[in-house]
């Protein structure tokens, strides 16, 4: 519908709006409308929004646990629901984005994608857990809490330190916690002695083996 | 736990001597140098050049046990910070097949990471964890079943089921509680397999070890709210666990900061929840023994308020109780009164459902509510917002929507903005208290259709059809049906050239797609414009038409004034080239003809 000629020419849709908007004044939402309009569709234009693929869209499950430091630098992750590499990556940046800039007294869960993501700061370590929407956000912070207390027993009062370097032995833990997303175990005590006992075994064969190792460098 | 402190401590230091604890003094160097990489480029070069030295190493011959748990350790550090290390995978399947406890562990460990259980090389670990889950020691049978947990899809379900099942009655806990969860997993991924086997649920509900107890109250909830008539006969039995559990009469290694085994009584209430909904006689179970648990409740402590609210759904699902409902009142009142963030949250939320039963309860908390409306925290925002939604009415829903509207404006998550758009739609639709009102926020809300044409032109899916239609339905009613109203609307030449703009991006989208809200809006606007060819015509006689208004009225006779067969086409271009002759200087009305 372009004319040529004439005071009205139909040029581009969003400056015509505008110009026939401010001429009227009982309407002033139009152009915020008109904001919210253009807005929306460059971000849909710029990014593919496609389906989310198939979560589990069953409720009450943890769909990932994530460790981060202040700084962003990944310690320890856990996915319980499907994610390729590259879906992880930007999960995590994303994540990092929203909640390492979150001030102190705020709430500790943030709205993500139609998800939540419960997360609570440690020291230097931000210990995120991210949730379907109509589960009980305090429960998981909890379970986090519950996480961080088992961690501190075994390593002895937990740093960062001990996280970065044991990082196996944390999914250990985490594994005796947390099982495809839901809560296994609430007791502390029969998690450290499942722990126990797997890494007494281990102890144990690293001795036979260490001693093997011994008596053959010795007769060499 | 002294012990078990040693340990830890060991264990951890051993790391630093290196050689047997299975991190070398090249994996500690490793981690060091990524902790003090100052960009994320240096960080991606170290383990690439570290993933590549380990490519090479991986795959000589006769690498030693103990090494290639390192390796495969060091690898799964690497996937972990984003990079791909698929090549180790199949290395990682071969140690799950070792005899060693030390080394068994982590290989399982590494798939469970780096596998999905939809990758080709499941098929090689499926027979390690069967034979695993007969072993005699019973940490193997836990690995094996951990692992299970995560790969085990719907076709090889029926390769270990049978195993799974015989270790429910495994003399250890641990490996009890493992199975439990692994069918209840089995369950999700393929219901009909495990159909059958739905009765060791309700079994394994009477162990005698809290910690099966409470990991089966997670496949009884998923069976529950597939169908919650076959399991109200054990609303008895739930009542009677958290009867026991609140009394605390369970190991004292089941509390958690002096709330008696608080995880397990949110389970128990999340699952009476949905069994006493709507069902006076299994409610009326449940009464007691929700009145004590809140009593007891420790409101200090962030698990005993998280039982409190947990409490509270409980109570605003199951058939009413004045008595619980007030109680429930009062702890709302009390999260909304709190200084933290996470109370207040939770306190919104519970006032939302709490709306439900009885909208009053609504009152008193105004102030507190637009508390929250105006706080910087934006989840509290959010909150806020969805409540305002359910505490909508006539008198109120103007002043909402606007609000709505102005927040939507403010915000960047596009997810978030279609929500709060359809939303606004909804409201706008079911309470519209004036047809003033409904032509002015259908005419602003034109613009927020331009949004929603734009959703449909890229992401059709994302608004729900019947929002849309109803949206629709909603700006061609506005239009108003009277003579005098319509008048002034024809007169409005703003309104009209909107009308004449949703029209062409309609056509633009109908063209585009076949998305069914566009059409539906297409064919009504296509109607409204028939129906005013006959005002247009009349108005034509008038003298003084600003052009702009001349102009869309040309276009529409000029599409639609012979779509009904009224007027001929010679008697629409007659009146309009007495027009014409009127308004000789304007050229633009003349292309239109």
């Amino acid at each position: 519908m372009v004319v040529h000629k004439g005071h009205i020419t139909f040029r581009p849709l969003r400056s015509r709006i505008i110009a026939a908007v401010k001429s009227s004044t009982h309407q002033h939402k139009f152009l915020a409308g008109i904001e919210i309009s253009f807005e929306v569709s460059d971000l849909l234009a710029g990014r593919a929004i496609g389906k989310r693929g198939e979560r589990n869209s069953r409720s009450k499950m943890i769909h990932f646990v994530i460790l981060i430091s202040r700084q962003g630098k990944v310690r320890l992750t856990k996915w319980y629901s499907p994610y390729q590499q590259k879906e992880r990556s930007t999960v995590i940046r994303e994540l990092s984005g929203l909640i390492l800039t979150r001030g102190p007294k705020l709430c500790n869960f943030v709205e993500w994608k139609g998800y939540k993501v419960v997360y609570r700061r440690y020291a230097s370590l931000y210990f995120c857990m991210c949730i379907d929407p109509d589960d009980n956000e305090l429960e998981i912070l909890e379970i986090i809490h519950h996480f961080v207390e088992i961690l501190d027993r075994y390593f002895g009062s937990v740093c960062e330190l001990d996280l970065i370097f044991n990082f196996h032995k944390a999914y250990y833990i985490l594994d005796e916690i947390l099982i495809a997303g839901e809560l296994q175990e609430s007791s502390k005590k029969a998690v450290a002695r499942l722990i126990a006992a797997q890494d007494s075994l281990v102890e144990t064969a690293k001795e036979e083996a260490g001693s093997i190792s011994n008596m053959i460098s010795q007769s060499i | 736990m002294e012990q078990l402190k040693t340990i830890g401590r060991e264990l951890a230091m051993g790391s630093q001597g290196g050689g047997w604890t299975g991190q070398s003094k090249e994996f500690l160097d490793l981690v060091k140098s990524i902790g003090e990489a100052r960009s994320k480029a240096e960080e991606d070069r170290i383990i690439l050049r570290e993933i590549e030295s380990l490519r090479r190493r991986i795959a000589e011959p006769d690498v030693p046990r103990r090494r290639m748990k390192e390796y495969i350790i060091r690898l799964v550090y690497a996937e972990m910070l984003g990079h791909d290390a698929s090549f180790g995978y199949i290395h990682a399947v071969k140690m799950t097949h070792d005899d060693s406890l030390s080394l068994k562990r982590t290989g399982y460990l590494a798939v469970t990471l780096f596998l999905s259980d939809d990758h080709d090389l499941i098929i090689l670990i499926v027979n390690t964890i069967q034979k695993d889950l007969r072993s005699d020691n019973y940490l193997i049978v836990c690995a094996a079943l951990t692992a299970a947990c995560k790969l085990i899809n719907e076709e090889t379900i029926p390769a270990v089921l049978p195993q799974v099942v015989d270790l429910l009655a495994h003399p250890k806990e641990a490996v009890r509680k493992k199975a439990v969860m692994a069918l209840h997993r089995f369950y999700q991924r393929s219901p009909a397999s495990v159909s059958h086997l739905i009765s060791n649920f309700r079994k394994r509900l009477c162990d005698n070890d809290p910690g099966v107890m409470g990991a089966t109250l997670c496949p009884l909830f998923d069976l529950i709210t597939a169908d919650v008539n076959s399991y109200k006969d054990l609303v008895i039995s739930f009542v009677s666990i958290l009867k026991q559990v609140a009394e605390r009469r369970l190991p004292k290694a089941y509390d958690y900061h002096q709330m008696a085994a608080p995880f397990i009584q949110i389970k128990l209430l999340k699952i009476l929840a949905l069994l006493g909904s709507g069902d006076k006689q299994a409610s009326g179970h449940i009464y007691n023994v929700l009145g004590d648990i809140f009593r007891k409740c420790e409101s200090s402590s962030n698990i005993g308020n998280a039982v409190l609210y947990e409490c509270i759904c409980c109570v605003s699902s199951i058939y009413p109780n004045a008595k619980l409902l007030d109680a429930a009142a009062e702890s709302t009142s009390k999260f909304l009164k709190s200084e933290s963030h996470n109370l207040k949250y939770l306190g919104i939320d519970a006032l939302g459902r709490l709306i439900k039963i009885n909208p009053d309860v609504a009152e008193e908390h105004q102030l507190a509510v637009i508390d929250c409306l105006e706080d910087p925290d934006d989840t509290l925002k959010r909150k806020t917002f969805e409540l305002l939604y359910k505490m909508t009415k006539s008198t109120n829903v103007e002043v909402i929507v606007d609000r709505m509207i102005d927040y939507m404006i403010s915000i960047n998550d596009n997810h978030y903005k279609t929500e709060i758009a359809s939303r606004c739609v909804e409201l706008a639709e079911q309470f519209a208290p004036s047809n003033q009102w409904f032509i002015q926020f259908s005419v602003s809300n034109n613009f927020t259709f331009q949004t929603m044409n734009k959703v449909f032109e890229h992401a059709g899916d994302l608004v729900n059809v019947r929002v849309a239609h109803n949206l629709m339905r909603l700006i061609a009613e506005g239009f108003g049906e009277d003579d005098e109203g319509a008048d002034s609307q024809l007169r409005s030449s703003a309104f009209n050239i909107e009308l004449l703009f949703l029209h062409s991006e309609l056509e633009f989208i109908y063209g585009n797609s076949t998305h069914i809200a566009a059409k539906i809006l297409n064919n009504i606007l296509c109607n409204k414009f028939l129906k005013m060819v006959n005002s247009y015509l009349r108005i034509l006689g008038e003298p003084k038409l600003p052009s702009l208004f001349l102009q869309v009225i040309c276009w529409v006779l000029g599409e639609y004034g012979t779509a009904d067969g009224k007027y001929s086409a010679s008697y629409i271009i007659g009146k309009l080239c007495d027009v014409t002759e009127a308004h000789l200087c304007n050229d633009t009305v003349k292309v239109y003809f």
